[in-house]
C-alpha cells in the first residue's frame, strides 16, 4: 500500500492535501520570498511611520504630552476639528442619502453625469477643491465684494473650513450607499408605496433600516477624511493661531516651528482616529456582510 | 486505457469521504458514479484525476501507478459542471490551451494547433463560434466548448464531473444523448459523475452506485434496475414501493396483515421492495393485500392509483395499463410480481 | 430629487464653472504661458511624472502584498491585511511629518540610508517614497476582491490541461486580474498627483527640482495671482477627468469580459 497524501497546504482559507509538485501552490521557497517581501515592504512603509508617530509623541515622557494637548492652541484646534466634522457628517450624511436614493431608486437623463459629479471631490486634488472657494469666496473672488458689502466673511475664517470640508468629504456616503442600494433595488419601496405610504415615510420606515450599515460605514468613513483633512483646509483657512487652525492645520504649524514633539502629539491624536475608524470598519464590514446573507433568504 | 482502483480510503477528520473503493473500469467504456451527495462519487472522479490526494490506496492506469504522477502528467481530460472556461480567452484559445501550454519540446506548431483546434470545434459543432467569447455562450454551448478543450490533449480518459448539473432539463436532455453519441465515436475510456439516476440509466455503459462512500453496486443499468443489490439501490433507482414488514420463521407480515410472498431468506423487521409496474392490480380477494382505490390519474400510456392499504391506512401508488380502468372507491387487490426484501430497518 | 440636484450645483458645479471662467479671464496665450513657464512645467512633471513611478512601484509591490494576503497563511496575517488601509485612514498632515522624520537624516531609516550616501528627505526620492506610501491601499483593495473570488476549478482545469504553476499564473490568473490592476493602478496615481499633506513636508519645495504641482498652486495664491493658480489647476483637472474617463472605460471592458460571476 502506498500512503500518498503527502502535505496539507493552505490555500488562502482553505486547507488541501497536496501531492509533491502540487499545481495548486508554489513551491515553499517561492512562498517564503513572497510573504517575506510583503511583510518587509508593509513593515517599512506603513507600520513604521505609524508606530513613529506615537513613539515621537511620548519622546519627552507622558506628562509632557499631556501638557502639549492641553495647551490653548491645541484645544482650540481640537474644537474646531471637531465642530468642523459635525456639521460636515450631519450635512453630508442627508445629501448623501438623497444623492443615492436618486441615483438608484429612479430612472432619469443625466444619470451618469450624476454619477461621475458624485466622485469628482474624491478624485480632485484637496488643494484644487479648496482653490476654488477662495475663487468664489476670496476678496477678488466671484463672491467677494458682495460679500464684503454685506460684512460676511467666509474666508480665511470658519465658515470657509466648514464648506471646504463638506465639499471634500462629500462623496463618502453616497459612493457607500450607491452599490448597497442597487443591490438591494427597489421592490421593498416599491410594495411600500403599493401598500399607501407615503414617500417620505417608506424611506424611513423601510429605506432607512436596510442601508444603516452602510450608511454607518459611509459617515465613519466621511468623518475619518473630514477630521483629517489638509490640503483644502489649508488653502482656504487664514491660518490664524488659535481661531481658524484644525488639528492638521496646527500639526503643520508646530512641525515647522520644530515643536516636533508637541506636533506629534496631535498628529498621535489623529493617528488613533484613524485606527478606531479602521477597527470599526472592519467590524461595520462584517455586519454589512450579515446583511447581504439575510437578504438571500 | 484501462483504470483500477484499490482500497481507496479518504478522510476528513471523523468524515470517510471514501471506505475502501475498489473499482476497476474497461478499456472504451463510459461509466456513471451514481449517488446523493455526499456519497463520495466526486472524490474518487478527483482522486482518479489527480485534483486530490487518498489517504492510502491504488490507483493504475494501464496497469502502472497513476499516484506518483501530478494531475498534468496524467494525461486526463476533465469536464467541470460550471464549466471553468477561462473567460478572459476566445473560444478558440480556450480549446487550444492544452495545446499552448505543452512544452516546447513537444508543442505543435501554430499550423498544427489551428487544425485541431478546429477539428474539435467541428466535432462539437460549434466551429462558428471560435471567435466568440465565453460570457457569449449558452450554458450548453459552454459545456460542449469545455468538451472539446478537454479532448485537445488527447486525453487517455475523460472525467466528467457533473456536467450537465448546471444546465435546465430541456438542454440536458439533449446534451445526454450528444455525449452518448460522441463517446460512440471517439472511444475514450469516459467516467462521468452524476445525481440524476435517468441520467446514469440513459447513457452510461456500466453505473457504480455510491453511497456514504462505499460502493453499493456495479452492473449495467439493466442489472441495477432489476437486480438492485442492496436496499439503497432498490430505493435510488427508479421509484419504489417500500413497504415496512417483519419476517419471522419464513412468514411475512405487514404490520398484522399476513402478506403471501416469499421471505427471499430475510429475518427480522425487514422492506419490501416492489416497482409501481410491478403491482399487479385484480379484483379483491385475489392479491396478497387488499386495499380501496382512492384517487386515479392518467398519465399517458398508464393510469397511476393511490391505493389506500386496509388495516393500515398507508398509500401506496402504483402503475397499471389503461385496459382496465380504475376508479376511486373500488376495492382492489394487489399482488408484487416481482419484488425484493432486504433486511434492516 | 430636486433637492439633491439644486446640493450638487451649489457645492460642485458653480466652483468648478468659477474655475475655468477664472482660468478663461487670462486669455488663451497667457494661459499657454504661464503652463508652460518652466517652474510650472516642472512642478508639473515631478507630480504627474514621481506619481506616475509610485503607481508602478504600488502596482508590483500591491500584487506580492495580496497574493500574500489571499493566497498564503501566516502569523500576523490579518494584521497585516488591516494595516494595508492606513495611508488611506491616516490624515495627511499626520503621514508627512511620519514619513519625513522616519527618513530625515537621522531618522530610523534615514540614518542607514545617509550611511549609503543615500538622501531621501527633501529631495525628489523623498516625494515618491511619501506617494508610494499613499498609493498602497489602491492597487491592494482593489485586486484582493477580485483574487478571493477567482474561481479554483480555473486553476484546476489549466493544470489538468497540463499547465505548470508558473504557466498556470501566467497564462490563467494575473490575465483575470488585469482589469482590476489597471483600475488599481489609476486610482493610486491619480490620488498621487493630487497629493499635498502628505508629500509637502518631505519634499524640499525648492523650484524646478522638489516642487509639486499643487504646492505652487498654493504658492501663486498667496501672490494673489489668482489666474495663473487656476491655470495650473485646470491642466490637472483636465488629465485628472481623462484618468476617470480611462479608469470607466476600463471598467466597462471588464464587464465585458464577464470577470465578475454571470
Amino acid at each position: 500500500m502506498t500512503i500518498v497524501a503527502i502535505d496539507t497546504v493552505d490555500i488562502g482559507e482553505r486547507r488541501v492535501s497536496a501531492g509533491k509538485k502540487d499545481f495548486r501552490t508554489e513551491p515553499a521557497w517561492i512562498r517564503g520570498i513572497v510573504i517575506g517581501s510583503a511583510v518587509t515592504f508593509l513593515t517599512v512603509f506603513v507600520m513604521l511611520p505609524l508606530v513613529l508617530v506615537f513613539s515621537e509623541a511620548l519622546s519627552r515622557g507622558v506628562g509632557f504630552y499631556l501638557s502639549a494637548l492641553g495647551e490653548a492652541e491645541a484645544l482650540a484646534a481640537i474644537g474646531l476639528t471637531l465642530f468642523t466634522a459635525v456639521i460636515s457628517v450631519a450635512l453630508n450624511m442627508v445629501f448623501g442619502v438623497a444623492a443615492a436614493w436618486a441615483v438608484t431608486k429612479f430612472e432619469f437623463r443625466g444619470k451618469t453625469l450624476l454619477v461621475t459629479l458624485i466622485d469628482l471631490p474624491f478624485s480632485v486634488s484637496p488643494v484644487i477643491s479648496g482653490l476654488v472657494f477662495v475663487l468664489l469666496f476670496g476678496a477678488q473672488g466671484y463672491f467677494g465684494p458682495w460679500l464684503i458689502a454685506h460684512g460676511i466673511t467666509i474666508l480665511f475664517a470658519m465658515p470657509a473650513i466648514v464648506l471646504a470640508t463638506t465639499f471634500v468629504t462629500f462623496p463618502f456616503v453616497a459612493r457607500e450607499l450607491i452599490p448597497l442600494m442597487q443591490e438591494q433595488g427597489s421592490q421593498e419601496e416599491e410594495a411600500a408605496i403599493s401598500l399607501g405610504a407615503s414617500g417620505w415615510r417608506t424611506f424611513l420606515v423601510v429605506t432607512l433600516p436596510n442601508i444603516k450599515w452602510g450608511l454607518l460605514y459611509g459617515v465613519l468613513l466621511c468623518n475619518a477624511r473630514a477630521m483629517g483633512e489638509f490640503g483644502a483646509v489649508s488653502v482656504v483657512s487664514g491660518h490664524i493661531r488659535g481661531e481658524t487652525n484644525t488639528m492638521p492645520l496646527l500639526v503643520e504649524i508646530l512641525y515647522n516651528e520644530y515643536q516636533l514633539v508637541a506636533a506629534f502629539a496631535i498628529a498621535s491624536l489623529l493617528a488613533l482616529l484613524a485606527l478606531v475608524t479602521l477597527v470599526a470598519k472592519i467590524i461595520l464590514e462584517g455586519r454589512i456582510e450579515q446583511g447581504h446573507s439575510h437578504r438571500d433568504d | 486505457m484501462t483504470i483500477e482502483v484499490r482500497n481507496i480510503v479518504k478522510q476528513y477528520g471523523a468524515f470517510k469521504a471514501l471506505d475502501n473503493v475498489d473499482l476497476k473500469v474497461a478499456k472504451g467504456e463510459l461509466l456513471a458514479l451514481l449517488g446523493p451527495s455526499g456519497s463520495g462519487k466526486t472524490t474518487l472522479l478527483r482522486i482518479i484525476a489527480g485534483l486530490d490526494w487518498p489517504d492510502s490506496g491504488e490507483v493504475k492506469f494501464d496497469g502502472e501507478n497513476a499516484l506518483s504522477r501530478g494531475v498534468g502528467e496524467r494525461n486526463v481530460g476533465f469536464v467541470f459542471q460550471h464549466y471553468a472556461l477561462f473567460r478572459h480567452m476566445s473560444v478558440f484559445e480556450n480549446v487550444a490551451f492544452g495545446l499552448r501550454v505543452q512544452p516546447r519540446s513537444v508543442r505543435k506548431s501554430e499550423a498544427q494547433i489551428r487544425a485541431r483546434v478546429k477539428e474539435l470545434l467541428d466535432l462539437v459543432q460549434l466551429d462558428w463560434l471560435a471567435d466568440r467569447y465565453p460570457s457569449q455562450l449558452s450554458g450548453g454551448q459552454r459545456q460542449r466548448i469545455a468538451l472539446a478543450r478537454a479532448l485537445a490533449i488527447e486525453p487517455r480518459i475523460l472525467l466528467l464531473d457533473e456536467p450537465f448539473g448546471a444546465l435546465d432539463a430541456k438542454v440536458r436532455k439533449e446534451l445526454r444523448q450528444w455525449l452518448r453519441r460522441l463517446h460512440e465515436e471517439i472511444h475514450v475510456t469516459s467516467i462521468f459523475v452524476t445525481h440524476d439516476q435517468e441520467e446514469a440509466l440513459e447513457v452510461a455503459n456500466r453505473i457504480v452506485v455510491m453511497d456514504k462512500g462505499r460502493i453499493e453496486q456495479i452492473g449495467t443499468p439493466g442489472d441495477v434496475y432489476d437486480n438492485p443489490a442492496s436496499a439503497f439501490v432498490h430505493a435510488f433507482i427508479g421509484e419504489s414501493i417500500v413497504l415496512p414488514i417483519d419476517v419471522q420463521d419464513g412468514q411475512v407480515k405487514l404490520g398484522r396483515t399476513r402478506l403471501n410472498v416469499d421471505a427471499c431468506g430475510a429475518s427480522g423487521p425487514s422492506k419490501l421492495f416492489v416497482r409501481r409496474h410491478d403491482m399487479r392490480i385484480g379484483p379483491a380477494g385475489e392479491g396478497a393485500l387488499e386495499g380501496t382505490v382512492r384517487r386515479v390519474r392518467t398519465l399517458g400510456p398508464i393510469q397511476r392509483a393511490d391505493i389506500a392499504l386496509s388495516g393500515d391506512d398507508r398509500l401506496v401508488e402504483i402503475d397499471a395499463p389503461r385496459d382496465r380502468p380504475l376508479t376511486a372507491g373500488d376495492a382492489v387487490s394487489l399482488q408484487p410480481r416481482r419484488y425484493r426484501i432486504f433486511a434492516g430497518e | 430629487m430636486g433637492l439633491t440636484l439644486t446640493w450638487l450645483s451649489l457645492l460642485i458645479l458653480i466652483p468648478l464653472a468659477g474655475l475655468f471662467v477664472k482660468t478663461a479671464e487670462l486669455g488663451f496665450s497667457q494661459f499657454i504661458d504661464t503652463v508652460t513657464s518652466r517652474r510650472t512645467l516642472h512642478a508639473l512633471q515631478i507630480s504627474f511624472g514621481l506619481a506616475f513611478l509610485a503607481a508602478v512601484v504600488n502596482l508590483f509591490a500591491g500584487l506580492v502584498v495580496v497574493w500574500a494576503l489571499v493566497r498564503y497563511r501566516f502569523p500576523g496575517r490579518r494584521i497585516f491585511d488591516a494595516i494595508v488601509d492606513i495611508p488611506f485612514a491616516l490624515p495627511t498632515a499626520v503621514a508627512g511629518i511620519a514619513l519625513t522624520t522616519l527618513f530625515a537624516q537621522n531618522g530610523w531609516l534615514g540614518a542607514p540610508l545617509a550611511n549609503l550616501g543615500i538622501k531621501v528627505a527633501f529631495t525628489p526620492l523623498g516625494i515618491f517614497l511619501a506617494m508610494v506610501f499613499i498609493g498602497i491601499p489602491f492597487v491592494v483593495r482593489t485586486v484582493q476582491p477580485v483574487l478571493i473570488d477567482l474561481d479554483a476549478e480555473i486553476e484546476e482545469a489549466a493544470a489538468c490541461l497540463g499547465a505548470s504553476r508558473r504557466q498556470i499564473i501566467t497564462r490563467v490568473i494575473v490575465p483575470s486580474l488585469t482589469p482590476a490592476i489597471l483600475t488599481g493602478f489609476a486610482l493610486a496615481f491619480a490620488r498621487a498627483v493630487g497629493e499635498y499633506g502628505s508629500v509637502i513636508f518631505i519634499a524640499g519645495n525648492l523650484p524646478n527640482v522638489s516642487e509639486i504641482a499643487p504646492l505652487l498652486i498654493v504658492i501663486r495664491l498667496s501672490e494673489f495671482r489668482y489666474a495663473d493658480a487656476t491655470a495650473i489647476a485646470v491642466v490637472m483637472l483636465v488629465v485628472s477627468f481623462f484618468i476617470i474617463f480611462l479608469l470607466n472605460r476600463l471598467q466597462r471592458w471588464a464587464q465585458t469580459r464577464a470577470l465578475a460571476a454571470s
